[in-house]
C-alpha cells in the first residue's frame, strides 16, 4: 500500500505522527534507559557495599584482641544493621557466653533484634537471646521470644529450646509437650537422637538425683539430711526389687 | 522480488524495527539475543532462577569425575549409575541456588580480591608450594570451566560458606543448658536385657527325619547338582616365548636403545636458580620497577652480595628468606619468561631484568645439575630384558594365530597341538558356568567350555586370549548333566534351612509372647525360664556400657523413667540378628560435679557443634520452605 502513496505523502503522514505522539516516545525512551541504567547502578553499588562489609567481616574474624575490638568498630560504623554486622555480633555474643557474661551478651543480641538486617537474622537472634534470658533468669520473655519466631525452618529449634527453658523451671510437662511437637517439626532425615531423648525423659517419673560418689559418704551427716536419705532408700528400692525378680 | 524488498525495506514498520534493534544492542549489547534465543531448556527452577539442561549435565559430569578420582584408577566408569548420578545433582544444585539466594537475601558478598588471593593460595593451583597459571587453566578445562565463570562460582561459595561458618560457629549453650544436657547424656540406668538370638533358637528348634524327607520330596529341583564339564587345555604364554626372544637380541639395537635414553636423560637437566622479585604495586609500575632492577644489578655487578640484597628488596617470601634461593628446578616449573632467560644463562651469570605476571625479576644461575647416567655394561641387562620381551610379544601374537590355524585344522584332539609348540597337555575337572579353578577362574574360558562347538560337537575351542599376552585352546574331555542327589547326600543342608526356618519362627513367637507377659506383671525370671534364656543385668550402666549392645543402649535409654519399684518395658531388634526385651528399673541423672573439666569441655563443644548445625539448617530450611522450587518429579 506504500507503493500508492507518494514520497511527500509519506513525509507529511510521519511529521504528524511525530507531532502527535514524538512527545510521549521520547519521554518513554528516557524512563526505560533512565529506569534501567538506574537500576544497575543501584545494583552494583549494593554489590559494592556488601563486598565491602564482607572484606571487613573477613579482617574483623582474622583479627585477635585489640585489632578485634577496632575491626568490628569498623564493621559497625561503615555497615550498621547489615547482616555481617550481625554476624560479628553473634560471634561476640558467644565469646561472651562462654565466659558466663550473659548480661553482656543478652546487650548484644538485643543490639541485632533492634536493627535486623533480615526476618532469618532476626529469628536467629531471638533464638539465642532465648537461651541467654533464661540464664539470667528472665524465662517468661524468653518464652515470649520464641514464640515471636516466624520463620517455618526454626520451629524445630525454637520448640527444642523452649522445652529446655521449660525443664530448667521445673515445668516437665511443658517441656515435654514442646519437645513431641518439635519432633513432628523436625524435617525428613535430620538428627533427633537427643532430642527424643528429651522427650523420653520429660515423660514417666523423675529421674532420681545422682548418688555421690561412695568416698564422700562420711560427709552424709553434713549434708542436709532428708534429700540424701531419700535417694538411699529409693536406690535399695530398685535394686531389690531387681533381684528378687531375678532369681529364677 | 528485490524491487518489492527494496521498497519493504523503505517501509516505515521497517525502520521501526531497525531502530528497536539498534537500541537494543547499544543499551544491552549482544548478551541481550540471549534473551530471545535460548537453545538450553530450563529443566528447574527455584524461585524463577533457573537450571538448565547444560548446566545438570555439566555439572553431573564433574560430579562423576569427581567420583572416578575418589574411587581410583581401576574404577569402572560403567560402574556408576548415571540417572541416580543425576537425581543427586540436581538436589545439590537446587540447594545451591537456595543458598545462594540466603546470601543475596541476607548481602553477602565477597570481593574479587579475596577470590584472586584464594585462587592464589589454593594448593590444588600450585606446583611445588608456588601458584602455578598453567596449572590452575589445566585443572579449570578438566572441569569445563572459563576463569571467569570459575571466578564466579568461587566468589559464590565464598559468601556461602562464610554464612554457614558464621552462624555454625557462633552458636551458644550457655550453662544451665549445659546441666541439663549433662544431667540427660551422662544418665545411668539400671537396665536388663533378654537376648534372643538366632542361633539359641536353632539350636533348641527340633527337627524330625519325616520332615526333612517332606522338604526332600517337595524340593528335589532345588537339590539337583549343577552341570559342569571337565576339560583338557594347552596353554602358551609370552613369558615362554622369552628365551627365543633375548636370544634373538642384536647388540646394534641395544647400543642404540642406550644412547637414546641417554640422551633423553641429559635433556632433563636441572638449574638451580636465585632471583630477586619486584612486584608491581600502585606506587611502581613497570618501568620504574625495571629501573629499580637496573640499579640492584648495577650494585651487584660492583660486589653486593645477592643473598643480602634479595633479603631486603625481593617481593618473594618463599625465597627472599633464604637468600633468593629457589632450588633445582627442571623445565616447565617456571611461568615461560623466567624460564627462557634462566636457561640462557651461564653459570653465574646474572639476567637482565625479566617481566612475567608475577612483576619484574633479576635472576642469577647458581649451579647447572646434569644427572649422571649409568654405563652400558650397567644398564645392558635392563635394556636386553627389555627388548627382549617386545621381541616375545611380537612372536606371541604370531604364534598364537598359527595355534588357532592348528587347533581349527585339527579339531578332534589337542596332543597334536601340545606337541608341535611344545607345551603342555593340562587337565582341569569340575568346571561349572559360574565357577572354575586354575586358568576356569577366568570367565571367557569357561564360556569357550560350555559354547556349543566345544559343548554339543566336541570339537577343539579356538585360540581364546586371556589376561595380558595368554592364549588357550581347550576341548571337553567329559560333561556331567545335572542329576538329583539321594536324600542322603543333602540331609544335612535340609537339616538346617529346616532349623534355619522353625528358629525364626520360634523366636517371633517368643519375643511377642514375652512381652506381653512381662506387660501383665509376669516375673521376669519366669519368662526367660520359658524360653532357655538369661537375662543380663546392668547396675547404673551409662549410655555407652561397654558389653551391651549399641541398639540395646539406645532403646534402653529413650525409655521413660519408671516409678519407683516399677519397671519399663522396651524392645530392640539386634544388629547380629534376633530381637530383645528390655527393661529398665531405675534412672540416675547426670552430675556435671562428677565431670572432670576435660569432659565438660568436650560434651560443650560437641554441644554448641550440634546446636550451630541446628542453627543452619533452620536457617537454610526457612529459605528452603518459602521457596517455590519446580522440579521433574523422581
Amino acid at each position: 500500500m506504500s507503493d500508492l502513496m507518494s514520497e511527500e505523502e509519506q513525509l507529511e503522514r510521519i511529521a504528524s505522527w511525530w507531532k502527535e505522539n514524538g512527545t510521549m516516545l521520547l519521554v518513554g525512551i528516557v524512563v526505560v534507559v533512565g529506569g534501567f541504567v538506574g537500576w544497575r547502578w543501584y545494583q552494583s553499588s549494593t554489590q559494592a557495599a556488601n563486598e565491602a562489609a564482607s572484606d571487613l567481616y573477613a579482617a574483623y574474624e582474622e583479627a585477635e584482641g585489640e585489632a578485634r575490638t577496632v575491626a568490628l568498630a569498623e564493621l559497625a560504623a561503615s555497615a550498621p544493621g547489615s547482616s555481617y554486622h550481625a554476624l560479628a555480633l553473634f560471634e561476640e555474643a558467644a565469646t561472651l557466653v562462654q565466659d558466663a557474661d550473659l548480661e553482656a551478651a543478652a546487650a548484644l543480641y538485643q543490639q541485632v533484634l533492634d536493627d535486623p538486617s533480615d526476618v532469618l537474622i532476626a529469628d536467629l537472634a531471638r533464638l539465642r537471646q532465648a537461651s541467654t534470658l533464661q540464664g539470667l533468669d528472665r524465662g517468661d520473655e524468653a518464652l515470649r521470644l520464641l514464640d515471636a519466631i516466624r520463620s517455618p525452618g526454626y520451629r524445630r529449634a525454637a520448640l527444642e529450646m523452649k522445652g529446655d527453658i521449660h525443664i530448667a523451671r521445673g515445668e516437665r510437662t511443658q517441656a515435654h509437650t514442646a519437645y513431641t511437637q518439635a519432633i513432628e517439626a523436625a524435617g525428613e532425615g535430620s538428627q533427633t537422637q537427643l532430642l527424643t531423648l528429651k522427650a523420653a525423659n520429660t515423660e514417666g517419673a523423675e529421674p532420681s538425683a545422682p548418688a555421690r560418689p561412695v568416698a564422700e559418704a562420711p560427709a552424709e551427716t553434713e549434708a542436709p539430711a532428708e534429700d540424701t536419705a531419700a535417694e538411699a532408700t529409693a536406690s535399695e528400692d530398685g535394686e531389690a526389687v531387681e533381684t528378687t525378680e531375678d532369681a529364677p | 522480488m528485490l524491487q518489492k524488498m527494496r521498497d519493504n525495506t523503505q517501509s516505515m514498520g521497517f525502520k521501526i524495527l531497525v531502530g528497536a534493534l539498534i537500541f537494543v544492542l547499544a543499551v544491552f549489547g549482544f548478551g541481550a539475543f540471549n534473551l530471545f534465543v535460548n537453545p538450553d531448556p530450563e529443566i528447574a527452577s527455584v524461585n524463577g532462577a533457573e537450571i538448565t539442561q547444560g548446566e545438570l549435565a555439566a555439572e553431573t559430569e564433574r560430579a562423576r569425575m569427581r567420583l572416578l578420582g575418589q574411587l581410583g584408577e581401576d574404577a569402572d566408569p560403567a560402574s556408576i549409575d548415571m540417572l541416580q548420578l543425576q537425581g543427586q545433582v540436581l538436589d545439590q544444585l537446587i540447594n545451591r541456588r537456595l543458598l545462594e539466594q540466603a546470601t543475596d537475601t541476607l548481602g553477602l558478598a565477597t570481593s574479587r580480591a579475596r577470590v584472586d588471593r584464594a585462587i592464589i593460595e589454593n594448593p590444588g593451583f600450585q606446583v611445588d608450594g608456588r601458584y602455578d597459571q598453567d596449572t590452575f587453566l589445566r585443572v579449570l578445562r578438566q572441569f569445563g570451566y572459563t576463569p571467569a565463570a570459575f571466578g564466579e562460582v568461587a566468589a559464590q561459595d565464598m559468601a556461602i560458606e562464610q554464612m554457614q561458618r558464621a552462624v555454625m560457629d557462633s552458636a551458644v549453650v550457655p550453662d544451665w543448658q549445659l546441666r541439663w544436657l549433662v544431667a540427660l547424656m551422662q544418665q545411668r540406668r539400671d537396665l536388663a536385657y533378654l537376648p534372643m538370638t538366632q542361633a539359641h533358637f536353632a539350636e533348641r528348634a527340633e527337627v524330625s527325619e519325616e520332615e526333612m524327607r517332606q522338604h526332600y520330596d517337595e524340593n528335589r529341583l532345588a537339590y539337583q547338582t549343577e552341570e559342569s564339564v571337565d576339560v583338557a587345555f594347552v596353554e602358551l604364554s609370552w613369558q615362554d616365548l622369552m628365551d627365543a626372544a633375548r636370544a634373538d637380541v642384536e647388540e646394534d639395537d641395544i647400543v642404540s636403545a642406550y644412547e637414546a635414553e641417554k640422551q633423553a636423560a641429559a635433556a632433563d637437566e636441572q638449574r638451580r636458580a636465585s632471583h630477586i622479585l619486584l612486584r608491581l604495586t600502585d606506587d611502581r609500575d613497570e618501568e620504574a620497577a625495571i629501573a629499580e632492577a637496573r640499579q640492584l644489578r648495577a650494585q651487584l655487578n660492583t660486589g653486593a652480595d645477592f643473598a643480602e640484597l634479595a633479603k631486603a628488596h625481593s617481593d618473594d617470601p618463599g625465597s627472599a628468606a633464604n637468600g633468593g634461593d629457589l632450588g633445582p628446578a627442571a623445565r616447565g616449573v617456571f611461568v615461560p619468561e623466567f624460564e627462557e632467560a634462566l636457561f640462557a644463562l651461564e653459570t653465574g651469570e646474572l639476567s637482565e631484568p625479566v617481566v612475567s605476571q608475577f612483576g619484574v625479576h633479576l635472576i642469577r644461575l647458581d649451579e647447572i645439575i646434569v644427572p649422571t647416567y649409568p654405563s652400558l655394561e650397567d644398564m645392558r641387562e635392563q635394556i636386553v630384558t627389555r627388548l627382549a620381551e617386545n621381541g616375545a610379544r611380537e612372536r606371541f601374537v604370531e604364534k598364537q594365530r598359527e595355534l588357532d590355524g592348528l587347533a581349527f585344522e585339527q579339531n578332534d584332539s589337542l596332543e597334536g597341538l601340545a606337541e608341535s609348540f611344545g607345551i603342555p597337555l593340562r587337565n582341569v575337572s569340575g568346571v561349572t558356568r559360574g565357577q572354575g579353578t586354575e586358568q576356569f577362574a577366568n570367565a571367557d574360558l569357561r564360556d569357550a567350555a560350555f559354547s556349543e562347538d566345544v559343548l554339543e560337537r566336541g570339537f577343539n575351542s579356538p585360540a581364546i586370549s586371556y589376561e595380558d599376552g595368554r592364549a588357550v585352546v581347550l576341548r571337553l574331555v567329559e560333561r556331567h548333566l545335572p542329576r538329583e542327589q539321594s536324600f542322603e547326600e543333602v540331609q544335612e543342608a535340609i537339616e538346617q534351612v529346616l532349623r534355619e526356618q522353625k528358629a525364626e519362627v520360634a523366636l517371633n513367637a517368643a519375643f511377642t509372647e514375652g512381652l506381653a507377659k512381662l506387660e501383665q506383671g509376669v516375673a521376669v525370671g519366669e519368662v526367660a525360664q520359658a524360653y532357655g534364656l538369661e537375662w543380663q543385668t546392668h547396675t547404673l550402666a551409662s549410655s555407652s556400657e561397654p558389653g551391651v549392645p549399641q541398639e540395646v543402649l539406645r532403646a534402653a535409654f529413650a525409655l521413660p523413667s519408671p516409678q519407683a519399684g516399677d519397671k519399663q518395658i522396651g524392645s530392640a531388634t539386634l544388629l547380629e540378628g534376633g530381637q530383645a526385651i528390655i527393661t529398665v528399673t531405675r534412672v540416675e541423672s547426670g552430675d556435671i560435679e562428677t565431670m572432670t573439666e576435660q569432659q565438660v569441655d568436650g560434651l560443650a563443644r560437641f554441644l554448641r557443634s550440634r546446636t550451630g548445625n541446628l542453627d543452619f539448617s533452620a536457617l537454610f530450611e526457612s529459605v528452603r520452605e518459602d521457596a517455590s522450587i519446580n522440579r521433574p518429579s523422581a
